[in-house]
């Protein structure tokens, strides 16, 4: 589904180079998790995938699908079924979620050849897919994310992945600010939302999601490489000895 | 603040021709004091021309025309022939000054087409350039006047004499002395002392004569408890090269709740000015929201003057400048008195070739203690070419107060964008979502469902075709 | 705000002036009056060459211009008397040439009048890290010498001795950042400047020392019009001071300065003043009328001008220290601190002028206004079209002491490029009771409380001086506030 080979990214402003040769494969209907500590290069690695300004590929290549997924623009790749959850999610002052959605829910369908939706069945979509993640249907008519509090910002990012539907989902730092109950929700909709057809990526810095949505691979990203891959049990292990024991080992083949 | 060398440059250019044209063109109008017995209104309007005379046009030294250049509008809209009749009289059109530009088209009548907003309930005006046409729409309710100052001065001579040119500072704005000079009728509002008019008053300026200079008054007296809306339309006309000067006055008595919507919408070759001046007694609530999707030259003068304790004021301005528009709000708050508040929002999308200005004073005179006053200016600039000025003012005399005022002008968020086209929605359609929740702030505090709806079309069709 | 607090803080507002002395100097004065004579024997005096007197000329010529046309500004918030420029003399100079091998040859007046300003000239003072140029009436006196300086191929001299000296550099960047034609008090000073400061500082030095010019009004009937000409070369820095003191009279002096800067590619340049020209008296009788042209030009990328300013004296004060940020990349900073009180009126901002692509400015001004004072903040924002990615900040707050005075805001922003982002904010208030209160709850007089809460407000200002003059700012404005209290 995903291939990332040998990607070189780095900040368009002053030239730093983040990503240095990262590479990936991600099958179809697997989780994979990205650990790694400040700094190593996980949000890049997902704001790059999104389309996001500002970075500037220096070398590799992103397949998605067959497809070469640098070269589509941010909305196109949307379109193509990849999602991001935001770590800091954006707030639109003035812009309902309802027609937010709408927006966004047909741009998409309309992408894939699917009729547009009448306003009662998005409605209805809308209904089921907030239960999912416990957000108040009343939502419908406040502005995206302004006023919500952390955690409602988070399980409305996973409500969108509900209602987008995507191939390919990657979830930035979801479970940063979640207290425990709230974190339970979040991972109840991603598990809910697995299937066969679609991919997850999970980027987080603790061990303590991975309890709730299992993967089947964990990676180890250090200064913009990947240097460990394991399974779930590899998270644990992190959990246990720290990034420290990481940089031994690696240092060591080096 | 200018420059040095900006200045220099003022001083050799002050040109003051246009003037002459008007106050001769007055004294044709009225003729001399003969004995001394004139109207009230009449030794009123003698005393607005002499005002004028005295400040002239806006020149380049003019700090509150500084980014607005209506002098030069109007000097070459009179040199293509712009036809200088006042008010309706058109007889009165005929130019006996041979230094004066002759007329090269006939006055015929342009009316726009009905909109929508003829289908809301309320108590609808139609005026042709400012002056009511035909009848109203239904029978009013009892003690509301809505009439002609010629019909008024027949039937109400004590309310024009009480209320007319009271509101009004001629000094303060050279087109707000050329109405009052020029204008010889306009539209009355009168409402009783406690009567809360249910229905809106909606008066459509639906219709001009053509390449016409236009000025117009407008009159509305709410007396003690009333309760009012009014609602000013001025559609997209294809009336030419228009130049409407009005000024409008309005009394807000003691507890009086004014509401005041004016949507302005006319063609991209019209000078429009329009100032409001807007005078409360004690405990009132004013509002006005003016917004401004067409035009050419567009200037709002809205000067509020909060005479008594506790009023409340609110400023509502949204405005869209496309093409080569220039549209500039200037509003002045004057807090003479304790215990008011003030509160004013404008709003501006310029695309373009397009000037947005916002020029907003605060003014807190030295026993205005205990004012809150707030004040902000948010503009989007949306291409190459498009500008925009901001002179947000605070001049404060009094201690106990607090006031802020905020402007920001800038593209459209880089990161709101990317979050909605990481959602997959097409830029042009994520810039529209964008724009229209920007503008949303402002029509989304008018009180009536069509008048909201209507704006939100409009300008969704503005946008859109703006991208 | 209580009774007491109020009748405080105008007890606050009229605190008196310590630095109203006079010193006795035999001076040698030009003629009263402003006339081509006046501007050909000020070139004399100064033995300048003819091209200098040709520029004075023609700026004389055009100040006459301008005159006859009545074109004194007047668009500040400012009430100006008629000044009657021919009753000034334009040029005062302390009798004794001031050529001194070593400080001992130094009038001993002048000597005690340093002291009393508390400006290091003395040998064992110069190990602070200061360089002083001091210009007294229209002339510079005398300039502390340090060999650090000579060593690096700084030049840092009275701008007399930058004409003899340097003629090439003045030549070339004089009038550059300010033309004679910029305004009419610029127009003015052009023509009849006596002396000011000249720095240079050469490629890739940074300057070791804080170098700092002093001026000083001393004789009655005179304007003061100085010119300071800073140059910084490709990455290079210096931190410059500035600070002004001025007799206690009954009348009205003019001063009319201007600054030029001009840095180039990756330089720096910190600008710091603290003014403090006799304000005049509590019924607004004498003082100065500041009419200040200060601007820089970061005509080299990625270059950096600020300029820092706490402004307390002065009779009126029109001043707005400026940067044209021309080359990409560039940085202005303005931070003021602008304290009036008395009859005092004053109308300073800044103008941000953003040509180069990537530029961006910050403005942080603090306004005190207290007594029958005015304080008016007027700036401008400029994004030209070039302006890419231009950025401006801006935040203007003011504060009010007592009900009597005034605070003011006028901003000015101009933008005609659409990727430019610019942000202005504003409040105006008083000092809170419920502040007072919790000061005083914990054993804290309202005066000090007074103090603690306004040096609060300006602290983020104050913070951006060097240290030994922050020190001095700090206790300025903490006299200024004690006033006759207690």
């Amino acid at each position: 589904m995903l291939e990332i080979k040998n990607l070189h990214v780095s900040i368009e402003e002053d030239g730093t180079e983040i990503l240095k040769g990262l590479n990936l494969k991600v099958g179809s209907g697997e989780v994979h998790a990205i650990m790694g500590p400040n700094g190593s290069g996980k949000s890049t690695l997902a704001s790059v995938l999104a389309g996001k300004d500002g970075y500037e590929v220096t070398n590799g290549t992103v397949a998605f699908c067959g497809d070469d997924l640098l070269e589509l623009a941010a909305d196109e790749r949307a379109r193509e079924g990849l999602f991001l959850a935001f770590q800091y999610p954006i707030e639109l002052p003035g812009v309902s979620m309802s027609n937010f959605l709408k927006q966004a829910v047909q741009s998409v369908r309309e992408h894939q050849g699917k009729e547009a939706l009448t306003s009662g069945a998005l409605l209805q979509m809308m209904k089921e897919k907030a239960a999912l993640v416990h957000l108040d249907p009343a939502l419908k008519s406040r502005s995206v994310n302004e006023g919500f509090s952390g955690g409602e910002k988070k399980r409305n990012e996973i409500f969108q992945l509900a209602m987008l539907e995507p191939k390919f989902a990657i979830l930035d730092e979801t479970d940063s600010g979640l207290d425990i109950d709230a974190l339970r929700i979040v991972a109840d909709g991603v598990n809910h939302l697995r299937s066969p057809e679609r991919s997850f990526l999970l980027i987080t810095h603790y061990q303590r999601l991975l309890d709730y949505i299992v993967p089947d691979f964990v990676h180890v990203l250090m200064n913009g490489r990947i240097v460990m891959t394991g399974g779930k049990e590899l998270a644990l292990e992190l959990e246990e000895k720290g990034y420290d024991w990481i940089k031994d080992e690696t240092t060591q083949l080096a | 603040m200018p420059s040095g060398v900006e200045m220099s440059m003022e001083l050799k250019e002050q040109s003051r021709s246009g003037e002459d044209v008007f106050i001769e063109r007055f004294e044709d109008l009225i003729g001399p004091n003969t004995n001394g017995s004139e109207s009230e209104w009449t030794l009123n309007r003698r005393n607005a021309i002499q005002v004028f005379a005295q400040n002239g046009f806006p020149n380049k030294k003019s700090e509150s025309y500084k980014y607005t250049p209506v002098t030069k509008w109007l000097q070459s809209q009179l040199k293509n022939g712009m036809h200088t009749a006042a008010g309706s009289s058109v007889q009165s059109g005929n130019l006996k000054n041979e230094a004066l530009p002759t007329p090269l088209l006939d006055e015929s009548e342009v009316r726009g087409e009905p909109s929508s907003l003829e289908n809301m309930k309320g108590l609808h005006v139609h005026a042709t350039n400012g002056l009511i046409r035909g009848s109203l729409s239904e029978a009013l309710p009892t003690g509301l006047i809505i009439c002609s100052f010629k019909q008024a001065l027949v039937d109400h001579p004590k309310l024009l004499s009480e209320y007319l040119t009271k509101a009004v500072v001629l000094e303060r704005d050279p087109f707000a002395a050329l109405a009052s000079a020029f204008a010889e009728d306009g539209i009355l509002i009168f409402v009783p002392a406690g009567l809360e008019v249910e229905k809106a008053i909606v008066i459509h300026h639906d219709a001009l004569f053509s390449n016409s200079l236009i000025q117009a008054r407008l009159l509305v007296v709410a007396e003690e408890g009333t309760k009012v809306n009014v609602i000013e339309h001025f559609p997209f006309l294809d009336a030419g090269s228009s130049f409407e000067n009005r000024v409008a006055e309005v009394f807000a008595g003691k507890g009086a709740r004014v509401d005041h919507v004016l949507v302005m919408e006319r063609n991209d070759q019209t000078l429009f000015v329009n100032s409001l001046f807007v005078h409360q007694d004690a405990n009132s609530f004013f509002r006005t929201n003016t917004v401004t999707l067409g035009g050419g030259l567009v200037r709002h003068n809205l000067n509020f003057l909060p005479d008594a304790e506790e009023c409340e004021t609110h400023l509502h301005g949204l405005y869209v400048a496309k093409g080569t528009a220039h549209v500039d709000n200037h509003t002045l708050v004057d807090h003479a008195k304790p215990n008011c508040f003030s509160n004013e929002i404008f709003k501006g999308i310029v695309t373009n070739q397009a000037v947005g200005v916002f020029n907003g004073k605060v003014l807190v005179r030295q026993d205005a203690q205990k004012t809150n006053a707030y004040q902000s200016s948010k503009c989007i600039v949306l291409d190459r070419g498009a500008r925009t000025y901001a002179k947000p003012e605070l001049e404060i005399y009094a201690d106990d107060v607090k006031c802020s005022h905020g402007a920001t002008t800038g593209e459209l968020d880089e990161d709101a964008l990317f979050y909605l086209r990481a959602r997959g929605i097409h830029p042009d359609a994520a810039k529209l979502m964008l724009l229209e929740a920007f503008a949303k702030d402002i029509i989304g505090l008018i009180d009536f469902d069509e008048v909201r709806n209507y704006l939100y079309q409009r300008l969704h069709g503005l946008l859109t075709v703006t991208k | 705000m209580s009774d007491t607090s109020t009748d405080l803080l105008h007890q606050v507002a009229s605190s008196e002036y310590k630095y109203g002395f006079v010193t006795n100097i035999e001076s040698e004065k030009a003629q009263v009056g402003l006339s081509e004579d006046t501007v050909r024997f000020i070139s004399a005096k100064k033995n300048e060459p003819e091209w200098l007197l040709e520029w004075r000329l023609k700026a004389y010529r055009h100040f006459i211009t301008l005159m006859e046309s009545d074109a004194m500004p007047d668009w500040a918030h400012l009430n100006i008397p008629e000044i009657d420029l021919q009753a000034i003399s334009y040029y005062s100079a302390p009798k004794k040439k001031p050529e001194y091998e070593s400080l001992n040859e130094v009038d001993p007046e002048l000597i005690s009048t340093f002291k009393r300003l508390g400006i290091p000239v003395q040998e064992q003072e110069r190990l602070v890290g200061i360089v002083v140029d001091v210009v007294m009436d229209s002339v510079s006196v005398t300039t502390t010498f340090n060999a650090e300086l000579d060593k690096n191929g700084i030049i840092f001299c009275s701008f007399g001795e930058a004409v003899q000296k340097h003629p090439e550099l003045v030549k070339k960047y004089l009038g550059r950042v300010v033309p004679y034609t910029d305004n009419y008090y610029a127009a003015l000073n052009s023509a009849v400047f006596s002396d000011g400061s000249f720095c240079y500082i050469p490629k890739g030095v940074r300057c070791p020392v804080e170098l700092s010019t002093y001026f000083r009004i001393n004789e009655s009937g005179t304007g003061q019009f100085e010119r300071t000409l800073i140059v910084v070369d490709e990455g290079s820095y210096v931190s410059y001071l500035e600070g002004c003191t001025a007799p206690q009279r009954d009348e009205n002096q003019l001063h009319a300065a201007v600054v030029e800067i001009i840095a180039m590619d990756d330089a720096e340049v910190k600008y710091s003043t603290i003014q403090n020209w006799y304000p005049g008296n509590a019924q607004g009788v004498g003082g100065i009328f500041n009419f200040v042209t200060k601007r820089g030009i970061c005509e080299g990328d990625r270059s950096k001008i600020s300029w820092t300013q706490l402004e307390t004296g002065s009779s009126i004060t029109w001043k707005y220290p400026s940067c044209i940020l021309k080359g990409d990349d560039s940085v202005g900073e303005f931070y003021s601190v602008a304290f009036t009180k008395g009859k005092q009126q004053a109308d300073t901002g800044t103008k941000m002028i953003h040509i180069g692509k990537n530029t961006s400015s910050t403005i942080i001004s603090k306004g005190i206004s207290a007594g029958n004072s005015q304080n008016a903040y007027r700036g401008l924002v400029k994004m030209t079209p070039g302006a890419e990615n231009g950025r401006n900040f801006s935040q203007c707050d003011s504060m009010l002491l007592g009900d009597r005075c005034g605070a003011h805001t006028y901003p000015y922003l101009e933008i005609m490029n659409p990727s430019a982002q610019v942000e202005h904010e504003a409040t105006t208030s008083k000092v809170g009771e419920d502040q007072i209160f919790y000061c005083k709850q914990r054993g804290i007089s309202e005066i000090d409380a007074i103090k603690l809460i306004v040096n609060g407000f300006c602290k983020e200002i104050l913070a951006q001086l060097p240290m030994e003059f922050a020190v001095e700012a700090r206790n300025l404005l903490a006299i200024e506030l004690e006033g006759s209290v207690g």
